[in-house]
């Protein structure tokens, strides 16, 4: 079994109060090609800086090679960064940047000389050593910071965002070089990147990050067939979501319509998420499926037409297929039984409330939030809070305080229940509470969602 | 013609059209620079190889005896030379402290909250909104309270009054590139094994050296021209280059060889701008 390299505990980092990482944890394997993937403010730059030591966690371990790294100057750790838009030394021609480490090290000339053209030849830029940096291209820089951190022969490499800074064409060659350069060196590899297309391609393993939260780790398949949140599936291609149920075991509805599927342990008639990726829908004869719809819109895209199918009730559905077909033509679609992916509903914390002055909603006499929402005062509404952006915190930090009621654990994390005054709020957190604990509780002003009662009705 | 050279003629017509209406803007600057920069380096050049005598209106001779005077007569070799090296000494001196008390400001600053970088920012410049010779003659009460205001000292207070003078025009270079610096060069520094010392060395110093040639040209530049220093602290007893012109123009006569003297300083000072041209061809670090 593969030995754990990197070991992070319990991280949690925060900027002037600002929450940039949540009891993050996670285990790199050696040898292994681990991306952290997400969107910009996500936190994955941050602790890629926390294990390259730029930062430190505000709590929480981080461990290479089985040894407590926390307060280990960056020159003292193994480890070394390419880093974002590259850092080369200006002053410096390419040569003399990858001989840098070597000459902090004190090696003897002939000595750095050899490694430094070796690096150089791994790169393909044997021929550029007395080349200034700014007489390189994009890509050239990219290859001498590559070069430049490799020669050190460290054992994890943290590249951030390497990439991003080049053209399509030459970040898709310089992609296949890279894994290429993982495999025949044996380096572990903590690569950062929002493009998804990178993430897939190159790793063994994908960490999917939203605020600053691990949403699904997995195999770039599993990632992509087994979407576990709507989030991670809208992020990692393109995708159909839709309301649905499960009529029972291996059986799913949606649009009105039964599908076999491979999902099971869900109560009866429970609402889920139904999520298909539009190559996995195939076209059909009207007659030949249930499932039936006029196609509304068309575009080619080179290899594939995307084509946009406007179901009875109004839904859209997005289909990508080989063939064309002609607009307005009525189809019917039909999908595997491997191709449906089946997700639980992120739990919603539902109250009525009013509108009191200055952009606050009162839902009760104990709970009081501010929201973005600018109705006008003393308009009756219903505000709808996800159970994943109710935070627990110390009470003084808090909007208000109760008393958790129960606890029951789910798949990766636990749903708090708790009370205050006559309200009952679910908290879904990943750290460990006990029953009969006061507790402040925490909602930020953007996901207080607020609507017009008589919107609701109409939905 | 056929009609596409036509429109590339058509738009060629346009652009000088536009150039010239914006050249417009810079005429008033070009009058001034000519009135007073080129006229009065000409009026220099022309003193400088006659004779001519603006006081009583004289025949103009041409001549090089004012060069020869101010290279070969004893008055060259016992005031004028010891004087220049005077100054260089003085200027050199002003400089060198400048830089060992400005570059740790200048590095400092880029290390703190923006609020306090300006504080050092309003500091560094408020004295520049009073008069210099208001400044200067200060210095002197300074040095009568601190008993120093006698011969002895007066080069030391020179010395002390010119630091104080030139000192914001050492940092604000030096704290303009360390400013720019990218924070993840230095990162890649630490990350590829260097101590913060190491760092320092081989990152940071080499690639402020823009910075510090522009402050030290800006502050030995003026140094070594100043007169107003010399004459109020040490009440024209320590003669710098700049005295010597001073007096040439002020007294009675002697525009001729004053403008020599001055000839010579501009040589002086076009060689330290073409020197700061050649480390930071942007020129981003001068003030």
């Amino acid at each position: 079994m593969a030995k754990v390299l990197v070991d992070l505990k319990n991280i949690c980092k925060s900027f002037d109060e600002m929450e940039v990482l949540h009891d993050f944890n996670l285990q790199i394997m050696e040898n292994e090609f681990v991306t952290l993937l997400g969107p910009s403010g996500c936190g994955k730059t941050t602790l890629l800086r926390m294990i390259g030591g730029f930062d430190s966690p505000s709590s929480g371990e981080i461990y290479f090679d089985g040894k407590l790294l926390n307060g280990v100057e960056p020159n003292e750790r193994p480890i070394n960064t390419v880093f974002q838009r590259y850092a080369l030394f200006p002053h410096l021609n390419v040569f003399d940047n990858v001989a840098f480490g070597l000459k902090i090290k004190k090696l003897p000339k002939d000595e750095i000389e050899k490694l430094v053209m070796d690096a150089l030849k791994q790169v393909h830029l044997e021929d550029f050593a007395a080349r200034k940096i700014d007489r390189l291209s994009g890509g050239q820089q990219q290859r001498v910071a590559m070069a430049r951190a490799i020669v050190l022969k460290p054992k994890l490499l943290l590249l951030d965002e390497p990439l991003a800074a080049l053209d399509r064409k030459l970040r898709q060659d310089l992609r296949y070089e890279l894994k290429d350069m993982q495999r025949s060196l044996g380096i572990t590899f903590i690569y950062v990147t929002h493009d998804q297309e990178e993430a897939l391609t190159m790793s063994d393993t994908v960490v999917i990050m939203n605020e600053g939260r691990v949403l699904q780790i997995g195999s770039p398949e599993m990632i992509y067939n087994e979407p576990e949140t709507r989030f991670v599936a809208n992020f990692i291609g393109e995708s159909n979501i839709v309301d649905g149920q499960m009529i029972k075991d291996n059986v799913c509805m949606f649009e009105g319509v039964q599908f076999p599927c491979t999902y099971k342990g869900f109560s009866k008639n429970e609402e889920v998420d139904i999520v298909i990726r539009p190559e996995d829908f195939l076209i059909v004869d009207k007659d030949k499926s249930k499932l039936t719809g006029v196609i509304d819109s068309k575009t080619f895209q080179g290899s594939i037409h995307e084509i946009n199918i406007i179901d009875i009730k109004g839904t859209e559905l997005t289909v990508h297929t080989t063939k064309d077909y002609p607009l307005g033509l009525e189809v019917g679609l039909i999908v595997d039984p491997e191709n449906i992916t089946v997700m639980k509903k992120p739990g919603v914390n539902v109250y009525s409330g009013v509108m009191e002055a200055d952009q606050m909603v009162r839902i009760s006499d104990d709970i009081i939030l501010e929201t973005d929402s600018e109705l006008e005062e003393g308009t009756e509404v219903v505000v709808r809070i996800l159970t994943q952006d109710v935070l627990l915190d110390d009470i003084d930090e808090s909007d208000f305080e109760g008393i958790i009621q129960d606890i029951k654990k789910r798949d990766m994390y636990y749903d708090v229940y708790i009370k205050t005054g006559d309200k009952t709020i679910v908290s879904s957190t990943s750290k460990v509470h006990r029953v009969g604990e006061t507790t402040g509780i925490w909602v930020k002003r953007e996901k207080v969602i607020v609507n017009v009662e008589e919107d609701v009705e109409n939905e | 013609m056929n009609d596409s050279s036509a429109q590339v003629l058509n738009k060629n017509v346009g652009r000088t059209k536009k150039l010239k209406s914006t050249t417009s803007f810079v005429i008033p600057y070009i009058v001034w620079m000519a009135l007073f920069l080129v006229v009065p380096m000409g009026v220099l050049v022309f003193l400088a190889i006659t004779t001519y005598d603006f006081s009583a209106n004289s025949e103009v001779h041409f001549t090089l005896s004012n060069w020869d005077y101010v290279f070969n007569s004893s008055y060259a070799v016992n005031v004028f030379w010891p004087c220049v090296l005077r100054s260089f000494y003085v200027s050199f001196i002003v400089t060198v402290i400048c830089l060992l008390i400005g570059y740790p400001v200048a590095f400092f600053m880029t290390k703190i909250k923006p609020k306090y970088r300006a504080l050092i920012m309003i500091f560094l410049s408020l004295p520049l909104w009073c008069n210099q010779v208001l400044r200067i003659v200060s210095w002197r009460t300074i040095f009568e309270i601190l008993g120093t205001n006698y011969n002895e000292y007066y080069l030391l207070n020179i010395i002390i009054a010119m630091v104080s003078m030139y000192m914001p025009f050492m940092i604000l270079p030096i704290f303009t590139v360390l400013e720019k610096l990218d924070y993840r060069i230095i990162e890649a520094s630490y990350d590829l094994g260097c101590s913060k010392l190491q760092s320092f060395l081989k990152v940071t110093l080499p690639l402020s050296l823009g910075g510090i040639v522009s402050g030290v040209i800006m502050t030995f530049l003026p140094s070594l021209t100043s007169f107003e220093v010399s004459d109020a602290i040490s009440y024209n007893t320590v003669l710098l280059l700049g005295n010597l012109i001073h007096a040439r123009f002020h007294g009675t006569g002697g525009y001729n060889i004053g403008s020599v003297f001055s000839i010579i300083t501009i040589v002086f000072t076009v060689v330290g701008f073409i020197l700061v041209l050649k480390v930071d061809k942007e020129g981003e670090t001068l003030i």
